[in-house]
């Protein structure tokens, strides 16, 4: 038996870690354990909490529990000085090399450099028997086969040019490679962006940028969090920097997501502040396609 | 407002490396600790990265997998008892660094498996949820809950029973 297996059969037997009372046994210790680590609101275990006083005492007991041993963490594996990731330290010397260093290129590319000569030379091929066959028809046309054989060769330089430009690169272009910003109407703000929120830390949260739906920004973005941060992992439209009479005091309109049926879009948008002025973040369905959501 | 590839990737390092550090410390490693946090974030940037919504669990995996590796390759071998004594009083930024309860923390945590330490490292120390743990350890959301409540039940049973519950 392993240690996670003894684990799982005393997980929800164990008294020792929660004192307390029978109350509230609808209510395993596992439940209990995630709302007290503060992974989420339970608003069914909240409603019984209510009604139940033995229920309020054990997930008291597990957060105190789950608070002493986090400062007894933090104690015996202190957060290093804050100057420790300060790159000018001579211990990243290695790092700074990296940090620096043009981006690696990506797996696929090496196999564009293989397929796509062996492509075009099989396209130039077939365009030189099918013009050879026309010729000896009697049907040659000269002009539709030079013209066939300049969009391959277009197509096939295009596909070898193009696969390296904006090509992903590690952390920047590689975590995102955003959509450039069509030509929108003015939202009010110098940035809208189509992202995909990272968990919270330290007051802040950064956001994956997956399409620039107005303005410019980069594949990463960090937001201060006001009040509320993002659900982990969802995809959010935000507004950065407000412009002219635009003052980021109210959140802004709902996107449009051109969709059937129509997903849906978070009724209360989020308040972060980005570059120390007011940042809105409003939550998107899962699944939407980045490339659907328009600025009303 | 864009922010060129050597700026976005040094800002992710001064995000990140203090956690990334706090996790591999409670693995097991000590002196080679920076080492480890700097062969992390080497393999990030010279990596063909995963789509964004699975980059943070390939991340942490990515963290486990050095530290495990580091531990493996490791020359010199002390007990994490021994080598949690000599992180805190190094540490310049904190005094409050030994409290009643700290030795008897410091052996259960010696005592818990390192599947167990890494959990309670990525959730105490990297603020994931129980789902992101799972996919970091590339373990079942259940494997993940027994794992931090059954580490939690040592970690405050060793407090407990060291008194320190009564000097808080």
């Amino acid at each position: 038996m392993t240690e996670d297996d003894e684990m799982n059969d005393s997980a929800n037997t164990d008294e020792d870690f929660v004192s307390g009372s029978a109350g509230g046994r609808a209510f395993d210790d596992d439940r209990l354990l995630a709302y007290a680590l503060g992974l989420g609101d339970d608003p069914e275990l909240e409603a019984a909490a209510r009604e139940d006083d033995a229920l309020r005492d054990r997930i008291a007991a597990m957060r105190g529990d789950v608070d002493a041993v986090a400062a007894g963490l933090d104690r015996v594996v202190p957060a290093p000085p804050d100057d420790y990731a300060d790159l000018g330290e001579a211990r990243w010397g290695e790092l700074r090399e990296s940090v620096t260093a043009p981006a690696a290129p990506r797996r696929r590319l090496a196999w564009l450099r293989v397929l796509a000569p062996a492509a075009a030379i099989a396209l130039v091929l077939v365009a030189g028997v099918v013009g050879l066959q026309r010729l000896g028809d009697g049907e040659g046309n000269e002009a539709a086969t030079t013209s066939a054989d300049d969009k391959a060769v277009e197509r096939y330089d295009r596909q070898r040019t193009g696969a390296g430009q904006g090509e992903a690169g590690p952390m920047t272009d590689g975590l995102a490679a955003p959509t450039p910003a069509a030509a929108a109407a003015d939202p009010g703000y110098e940035t809208v962006v189509v992202a995909v929120a990272a968990p919270p830390a330290a007051g802040r949260q950064d956001f994956y940028v997956r399409r620039v739906v107005f303005g410019e920004a980069g594949p990463l973005i960090t937001l201060e969090i006001d009040e509320q941060a993002l659900v982990a992992h969802a995809l959010a439209i935000l507004y950065l920097t407000p412009t002219g009479d635009e003052t980021g005091a109210s959140a802004p309109p709902k996107p449009t997501v051109s969709a059937s049926p129509p997903p849906s879009v978070a009724s209360k948008a989020l308040r972060f502040t980005f570059d120390g002025a007011p940042a809105w973040a409003r939550q998107l369905a899962p699944g939407i396609d980045p490339e659907r959501v328009t600025l009303p | 407002m864009r922010r060129t590839q050597p700026e976005a990737r040094a800002e992710f390092f001064r995000r990140y490396a203090p956690q990334v550090r706090r996790i591999l410390f409670l693995q097991g490693l000590c002196d080679e600790v920076d080492d480890a946090v700097q062969e992390v974030f080497i393999k990030v940037y010279r990596a063909d990265l995963p789509a964004e919504e699975r980059f943070l669990a390939w991340f942490y995996r990515l963290i486990l997998n050095t530290g495990r590796d580091q531990g493996r390759r490791r020359k010199t071998r002390r007990g994490l008892v021994e080598r949690l004594e000599e992180l805190a009083p190094t540490d310049g930024t904190h005094t409050d660094v030994t409290a009643p309860g700290d030795p008897a923390l410091r052996a259960a945590l010696d005592g818990l498996s390192p599947d167990f330490r890494e959990a309670v490292a990525l959730r105490f120390f990297a603020d994931l949820s129980l789902e992101s743990i799972a996919a970091a350890q590339d373990v079942p959301l259940g494997t993940v809950k027994s794992r931090l409540h059954g580490a939690l039940a040592r970690l405050r049973q060793a407090l407990a029973e060291s008194g320190y519950e009564q000097e808080r």
